[in-house]
């Protein structure tokens, strides 16, 4: 195949374009995450923007990546923060600004409306760029796969992995003090700066 | 990895296997003391091993892509040790204050160590980037570590959210250089560089170096970015806010001087010197006119401090305006000679800051606090005039050589606009720096006489006291000790 025959809409290649459509996509679910007032529904956008960033990753021609963007962040880490929403205990901000009917009317529907329609527009994309062949034999011609990444990761890059860990155990011991809660009540009856 | 490369590295790993022990070492048994102790014999163990280092390593070692040990960074590494084994000393008098035990505190602090160790030494963007990040989130840990502090969670979220947009800025900028060199090593972008040069199309990757400095600027606290450094110095405890002014600008200051020159075999190949010049040259006078110009009516001697290490900082850019390979071993010795002088006069003033604080008390020091200090406790007023003499840059002192270093720099390279600012600046921080140099010799009222003023030092803070004005002094009359050391790097 040559690139000449290949259809260009405003001097864009088909690649191209969808790539840009997704990470537009991307950007407005993220305005939507920061904008929105009630703190799930800007979840939903989360999951939303995540899921397009992606698409952005799997156009790219990095499959293994946009897999792990989808199970590690949109997967796993969403998961924490629904948690940690219902742990926090947000009951009056979540009444707040929830939907106040329970009857089926038009600014109801809004809320799971948006989302919803973003991740559609996200699935019929991905569905049109596995269908169309000359996006599929761009996308093909160099895979970075989940064993390259593996290799790049245990040869040159080895020490970036091991500093890394570090960043993460720094993350945590941070957390940590600031989430441990006030003033241990053992240490009191004790000398100043020992435990027993 | 060979043998060599393991050597070139012990410092770093020293380090990080310490951390990873005083973990083991907290689960067998928590207590302050021995956390203190075994974080101090790390530190002085990674100390020693660099000192050995500086000595039998001739040519750089390049660790994988990520890493190039050279005695530049090993030179750096050794003032941040120097800087953090002081941080642990003073904060086990802070922290004894309040009843738990604070083992988290050392451990970030190692991670700091850590984070800066690496900064210092990376070659690549991706180790730059992680121990930026590792630097950043431990500080943002220590920055609001006393939680009983009014001003401790403004300040934490302060530094958090703001080096967080820095490091996203500094990603972006990353990228843009990437897509223009197609390399993420510092080093091999050379010849990249020179076919990206010759076809001329570098919007991207003047965009990129200018997202990548405003990512540094900020961690710096060069003037547009300054905004956040006066809270976080007032608002972090005192032991952290030296490793803030210390242990972070060495690094940052480091890795953009190994960045920058570099890049400096395009920048000069082109005339693109010339905008991205002009960029640096409006950081460096902002800096040094804006921190010495809010510095003036400063009361609070934390604030004070914070806004002259913004006009330290802008003093130290002119260095960058030295773009010509056969300057670069003047200007590494300069900077390493002014960072030198900045770190031991930082530290010696926050050593006097902490000890003169009042016990039990994490309150703001004011210029006023330490009025007629020279009448009733002769050492500490002596530690804190000869550390604000130097970095007034009076001669005898190190920050005397290290202006004169810093101007030699500035002359070479012809930039007359940052010479005119570096003596305006210096003029007008003569201005608040002996002010307070007046305040330690005013008398004494006879009624605050007994209120508050009374401290006493410990023998170890003394003889620390005693070590960094002498080392002050006899630097700063023979400063040649010093350069030969840096010279035979």
């Amino acid at each position: 195949m040559n690139d000449n025959t290949m259809v260009t809409i405003m001097g864009f290649s088909p690649l191209q374009l969808m790539f840009y459509f997704a990470a537009l996509l991307a950007i407005v679910a993220s305005l939507k995450v920061v904008t929105g007032k009630n703190t799930v529904h800007a979840l939903l956008y989360l999951v939303v923007s995540l899921l397009a960033v992606a698409v952005c990753f799997y156009l790219m021609g990095a499959p293994f990546a946009a897999g792990l963007e989808v199970i590690v962040y949109a997967g796993a880490i969403l998961v924490l923060f629904v948690f940690a929403i219902m742990m926090f205990g947000l009951s009056q901000d979540e009444t707040i600004n929830a939907p106040q009917t329970q009857v089926f009317t038009l600014s109801n529907i809004s809320l799971w409306f948006g989302p919803s329609i973003i991740a559609m527009l996200l699935l019929a994309q991905l569905v049109f760029s596995i269908e169309n062949s000359a996006i599929q034999e761009k996308l093909t011609a160099n895979i970075i796969d989940a064993k390259q990444v593996g290799i790049l990761l245990y040869g040159p890059y080895l020490l970036a992995v091991e500093i890394a860990s570090f960043l993460l155990l720094a993350g945590l011991i941070a957390g940590y003090h600031f989430a441990k809660p006030e003033g241990v009540s053992i240490d009191k009856q004790d000398e100043p700066g020992r435990h027993v | 990895m060979n043998q060599l490369m393991f050597f070139s590295l012990s410092p770093l790993l020293i380090v990080s296997f310490g951390t990873v022990l005083s973990l083991l070492l907290i689960a067998w048994r928590r207590s302050q003391k021995l956390i203190l102790v075994f974080s101090l014999i790390i530190f002085s163990v990674a100390f020693i091993c660099c000192c050995s280092l500086i000595v039998n390593l001739a040519d750089p070692v390049q660790i994988t892509q990520l890493i190039k040990v050279d005695n530049y960074a090993i030179f750096a590494f050794m003032m941040v040790l120097v800087a953090s084994m002081v941080v642990a000393l003073l904060s086990s008098s802070w922290l004894t204050h309040s009843v738990e035990v604070h083992d988290e505190f050392y451990i970030l602090l190692q991670l700091v160590v850590l984070g800066a160790g690496i900064l210092v030494a990376s070659d690549h963007f991706a180790s730059l980037f992680l121990g930026f990040e590792l630097l950043s989130i431990s500080l943002v840990g220590m920055v609001g570590y006393s939680r009983d502090n009014q001003y401790s969670v403004e300040s934490s979220f302060k530094y958090l959210i703001l080096s967080a947009s820095a490091s996203s800025f500094m990603l972006l900028g990353i990228a843009f250089i990437y897509s223009q060199s197609g390399s993420l090593s510092f080093a091999s972008d050379l010849f990249a560089m020179e076919h990206v040069a010759n076809e001329g199309s570098n919007q991207f990757y003047h965009a990129g170096l200018l997202l990548f400095l405003v990512g540094i600027a900020f961690k710096l606290s060069l003037a547009p970015f300054h905004l956040w450094t006066p809270d976080v110095y007032q608002g972090a405890p005192t032991p952290v806010t030296l490793l803030l002014a210390t242990v972070s600008k060495v690094a940052m200051f480091i890795i953009l001087m190994k960045f920058w020159f570099s890049q400096s075999a395009f920048l000069t190949t082109e005339n693109s010197m010339t905008s991205v010049g002009n960029l640096i040259s409006t950081f460096a006078i902002l800096s040094m006119l804006i921190g010495n110009a809010l510095a003036l009516k400063q009361q609070n001697i934390k604030r004070l401090l914070a806004y002259s290490s913004i006009a330290h900082m802008g003093y130290l850019l002119i260095v960058l305006m030295i773009v010509f390979p056969q300057g670069m071993d003047l200007a590494w010795q300069s900077v390493l000679f002014y960072l030198c002088a900045y770190v031991l006069a930082t530290l010696s003033l926050f050593m006097a800051l902490q000890l003169s604080q009042a016990k039990g008390v994490e309150m703001d020091m004011h210029v006023s606090d330490w009025q007629g200090m020279f009448w009733h406790s002769r050492l500490l007023a002596l530690l804190i005039i000869t550390a604000i003499l130097s970095l007034a840059g009076i001669p005898l002192t190190m920050g005397f050589i290290g202006k004169f270093y810093i101007l030699n720099v500035a002359v070479q390279a012809q930039q007359w606009w940052l010479i005119a600012s570096l003596i305006i600046g210096s003029g007008i921080g003569l201005f608040y720096y002996l002010r307070i140099i007046f305040v330690l010799f005013e008398g004494v009222n006879e009624g605050e006489n007994s209120s508050g003023l009374s401290f006493t030092i410990s023998p170890s803070a003394k003889v620390a006291a005693v070590l960094s004005i002498a080392t002050g002094l006899v630097l700063g009359v023979f400063p040649d000790f010093l350069t030969k050391l840096i010279f035979i790097l």
